[in-house]
């Protein structure tokens, strides 16, 4: 589910609809490694301050166990 | 008055009668505490993103309420202290987070059960059309028998034409009569 891209405009700039909430974390997946891990926002073209709050949810899902921690490689 | 939401992890093992108890009483421990209930909403069963208490899944539920939050506190004491919750978080959300109740919460309990019942039933169907399918193969060599037959009616059919030949042979006779 790696969401890489060369786009320069921010997904959440562009559309104002998206709204980054930890309920929606199967959206939140496309900005997690296969292994679990919250891709940069270099690499996915996400704003810093949109990726504050994007890192923000990803925390409160994992807290949940919407999202997972950590997943082994082998597994993936 | 801010607004919160909580959402918790009650043990899967739990039915639709216990699971209604365990929510009425979250909903009683949150009004002591001075909280209003906005909305609650049953998500069903899911898949951990990990173990918990040796779990793998659990039924979510999400209640969002209008509180002053000096006694969260004690609610969340009150979540941690019920051995029927596996997880809970509270979080404070803003006004435009609150979600409309559509379904009262019997309903909701009941449509997710009969979900999770359906999509039992489909995986056991599953399971056995896959058997079924292999106790199908004989039917498959049916087929094949069958086109076997119809292979062997081609020459019903080569029969046919040289019935026409003959009839095209017939054909000039009934001519030399007409000339007669």
């Amino acid at each position: 589910m790696t969401f890489i891209s060369n786009r320069k405009v921010c997904i959440f700039c562009e559309n104002n609809e998206i709204v980054i909430d930890y309920k929606e974390y199967k959206y939140l997946r496309k900005f997690l490694t296969e292994t679990g891990k919250i891709i940069p926002g270099h690499v996915t073209g996400v704003c810093a301050k949109h990726q504050r709050r994007l890192t923000n949810a990803v925390k409160r899902a994992r807290n949940i166990a919407l999202l997972p921690y950590a997943v082994d490689p082998r597994n993936a | 008055m801010n607004y919160y939401e909580t959402l918790y992890i009650v043990h899967s093992a739990l039915e639709a009668g216990r699971l209604k108890d365990i929510v009425l009483t979250v909903e009683e421990s949150l009004k002591e505490n001075g909280g209003q209930v906005v909305t609650t909403e049953v998500w069903g069963k899911k898949k951990l993103g990990y173990y918990i208490d040796k779990q793998k899944y659990g039924t979510y539920i999400l209640i969002q309420f209008k509180s002053d939050g000096t006694k969260n506190n004690n609610f969340n004491l009150q979540m941690e202290h019920n051995p029927s919750i596996l997880a809970y978080m509270t979080v404070k959300i803003e006004e435009d987070g609150i979600r409309e109740q559509t379904e009262d919460l019997d309903s909701q309990i009941a449509g997710k059960e009969a979900k999770a019942s359906r999509s039992a039933t489909i995986a056991e169907d599953v399971k056995s059309d896959d058997a079924e399918e292999s106790k199908d193969e004989p039917v498959a060599e049916d087929v094949k028998s069958d086109d076997a037959e119809e292979s062997k009616d081609e020459p019903v059919a080569e029969d046919v034409k040289s019935d026409d030949a003959e009839e095209s042979k017939d054909e000039p006779a009934t001519e030399e009569k007409v000339e007669g």
